[in-house]
């Protein structure tokens, strides 16, 4: 019986206990399903997904045809023959594919003289053009192209073998007349022929990289800069609990006393967390660049101006965060769940291209889209610092929009 | 005590917590170098006024000057004059004593020499010359309320409000606290306002005590004449236990004009002793009621504030 007044009670305070309960439960739930909505069209049998994919088909044979077909029954592709240009429609080039495989990240192209390949057993290729700064979509064609690859490269080894086979033995019976047969040596050539085929199959695709600027991005050029904005905006939103325990403790009260204004009391407070945000920021990609080669982009400036603006908009929040919770315990839990759904949402955790259409329109809300978006820019898309300028503005637009609304907002009682 | 400087007045000073009134309608008015004791139970508004008094809550009502500046329009001046040791520590516990008071005087604008020498100053106030460099997290309770009092001292203030400055401390820092005072009294001629809900405290400490309790000063006198005005002899009887018909037939006897338990004590007040103490014990007697013990004492602030707010300090 005491052990369930124990339990009870502990439950009794557990469910009073709101930011707790926000932890406990609504923070997985929002982040589970904003990474449900986001991956849906990438790991889920979800419509609601479609990469478009220009297809460049210069020959008109049978097989070329087949293989069209096939690549259309595939559900995650929205295959793009045709473009428009001066208002009128026109067949997909492999320049146009070329041109448009920076947005789309991948291109299929059925050369001339892929059908005649494929017929007359010589070896036949695809090509996928893909662009280096992602990895998601032209994963998904090569998955694709090579599945239906194999089944046709299967089928035709499977009757070049056999054809072979029967010819020889046929042959060998002609030569002997009704004597006793040895398959010992037919078994042999037989194997002879497959080990010839799958060595080299008659289809193949090979791919071909976008030209770019500079060195091929690694997977830390991916990962640093959307690692680091989540961690950034969890260093800077704790800054919040430290300013409502000084709150609590009494500090903030006795600095009131003192001869300097609520507002210097507020920036001096917003200060020491923004030089720990961008201490922070310029850490972790000095650790990515140094340990782990990971490249800086184009444009230094740049760098700092995203991180600076980053930092900015990151102690914003917390300034914020600070105005609106009544206590540490819950501007900590609120701040787990906001940073945790920014990130999922905002592209720190993926690219935020593969999310639907609509949530991609969402995400820009928060500011971890703008700061990843912009991270990305220089580091994986080697654009510059005019080209960063939209969401470096936006995030000190932010960051200032909120410590307005935090220094209007914030009690020091 | 009227023929010297006042240092603060109030004029119907008023705070309002939506439709709380914490602090209501307060005139008051306070001598240079004097210390004034505010007497009320816990949750009276004490902290509210003071609070009031050193900027940090603006009034919603009423108006006061403090050493000659007027409290909502001339805060930063205000904010010059005074300082306010809060009942809370206000002290950061990860950095040392030292750091504590170098970064609160900096705050104040103080620098170089002067700086080294107003914190060196405070940490002998203190007595904590030998515990400058350690962090203050490491210090016994008495050790960081006598630092939360030196940092109060760094600006060298006219006026000093004290709220609650010995809760949960021991007797021996109690005591240094006590002689921090007169001792910042009698050299710097510092005007002292304490809060406090030990009578003993007031009635030890204060030139004057101002008896507060809702939101209102109920009066304002020297401790002296307080007692003298509301004072009331006690006589309490001692009980192994203390039914309540035991209560009711002593308190229902002529000359009780009240009375209180305190565990199994009973506090009789009353303008005639002598009559009171014969009927007590006269009925004691005759009923043969076992007494532990029974004592006569002066009258205290804390049958004063019984007196005049019907209710204990502590309750």
């Amino acid at each position: 019986m005491s052990m369930w007044h124990i339990a009870k009670k502990d439950l009794q305070i557990l469910f009073r206990d709101i930011p707790g309960l926000i932890y406990l439960f609504l923070t997985p739930i929002l982040v589970i399903a904003v990474a449900s909505f986001a991956l849906g069209g990438v790991f889920g049998s979800s419509p609601t997904k479609k990469f478009e994919i220009p297809v460049v088909v210069e020959d008109s044979g049978q097989a070329a045809k087949d293989m069209v077909e096939a690549l259309k029954k595939v559900e995650a592709l929205d295959l793009k023959f045709m473009y428009e240009e001066n208002g009128k429609e026109q067949q997909m080039t492999r320049d146009k594919a070329d041109e448009l495989v920076r947005d789309k990240k991948a291109a299929i192209i059925i050369p001339k003289g892929f059908s005649e390949a494929v017929t007359g057993g010589k070896e036949a290729t695809i090509q996928i053009i893909q662009n280096p700064t992602d990895q998601v979509i032209p994963g998904v064609i090569k998955n694709v192209v090579s599945e239906y690859i194999s089944k046709l490269s299967t089928a035709i080894v499977a009757n070049q073998v056999g054809t072979q086979a029967v010819q020889s033995f046929a042959s060998t019976v002609g030569q002997q007349h009704n004597l006793k047969l040895d398959p010992t040596p037919e078994i042999s050539k037989i194997q002879e022929y497959i080990k010839q085929y799958t060595a080299k199959p008659p289809i193949k695709y090979e791919t071909k990289n976008l030209e770019s600027k500079g060195s091929a991005p690694t997977t830390f050029d991916y990962n640093v800069p959307g690692y680091a904005v989540m961690f950034v905006l969890l260093g800077a939103t704790s800054a919040a609990s430290v300013l409502l325990e000084e709150r609590e403790n009494g500090t903030l009260r006795k600095l009131k006393t003192l001869p300097i204004s609520s507002h210097s009391i507020l920036l001096g407070k917003m200060l020491s967390s923004f030089i720990t945000a961008s201490i922070q920021c310029l850490v972790l990609f000095a650790v990515g660049y140094l340990g782990f080669g990971m490249n800086l982009g184009g444009s230094i400036l740049g760098l700092l101006l995203m991180i600076v603006s980053t930092a900015f908009a990151a102690t914003g929040l917390s300034m914020l965060l600070a105005a609106f919770c009544k206590t540490r315990s819950q501007a900590s839990g609120v701040s787990i769940l906001l940073v945790l759904a920014m990130s999922a949402l905002g592209g720190s955790w993926w690219p935020l291209y593969i999310e639907p259409v609509w949530m991609q329109k969402i995400a820009h809300i928060t500011l971890t889209a703008w700061s990843t978006g912009g991270f990305s820019d220089l580091l994986v898309y080697g654009k510059g610092l005019v080209d960063i300028l939209l969401p470096a503005g936006v995030l000190l637009g932010m960051g200032l929009l909120f410590l307005t609304i935090a220094i209007r907002r914030f009690r020091f009682e | 005590m009227s023929t010297r400087d006042i240092l603060i007045s109030t004029y119907g000073l008023t705070k309002k917590f939506d439709s709380f009134t914490a602090v209501n309608g307060v005139d008051l008015d306070i001598y240079e170098g004097e210390v004034l004791g505010l007497l009320g139970p816990n949750g009276a508004g004490k902290t509210t006024l003071i609070s009031m008094l050193t900027t940090i809550l603006p009034p919603d009502g009423g108006s006061a000057t403090v050493c000659g500046y007027d409290l909502t329009k001339e805060s930063s001046k205000v904010k010059q004059m005074v300082s306010l040791v809060p009942q809370d520590l206000a002290l950061y516990l990860t950095l040392t004593a030292e750091e504590n008071l170098s970064f609160f005087a900096n705050l104040y604008g103080l620098k170089g020499r002067e700086k080294r020498s107003r914190i060196k100053e405070v940490l002998k106030i203190a007595q904590l010359e030998d515990w400058a460099n350690r962090k203050v997290g490491a210090y016994s309770g008495g050790m960081k309320r006598r630092l939360n009092l030196a940092v109060g001292l760094l600006n060298r203030p006219k006026v000093l409000f004290l709220d609650e400055p010995t809760v949960g401390v021991d007797p021996q820092s109690r005591n240094h606290i006590f002689d921090s005072i007169q001792y910042l009294v009698e050299e710097f001629q510092m005007t002292v306002i304490y809060t406090t809900h030990y009578m003993e405290e007031a009635q030890e400490l204060c030139d004057r005590v101002a008896i507060y309790d809702k939101g209102k000063i109920l009066d304002l006198e020297e401790t002296d004449t307080l007692l003298q005005k509301y004072g009331e002899k006690q006589l309490v009887l001692d009980f192994k236990s203390i039914p309540d018909w035991l209560v009711q037939h002593i308190s229902s006897l002529p000359y009780v004009d009240s009375h209180h338990v305190i565990d199994n004590k009973l506090t009789i007040h009353s303008s005639n002793l002598l009559g009171v103490t014969e009927n007590v014990l006269s009925w004691i007697r005759t009923n043969q009621i076992p007494v532990e013990s029974f004592n006569v004492h002066e009258s205290d602030l804390e049958s004063v504030f019984l007196k005049l707010t019907g209710k204990k300090l502590r309750d």
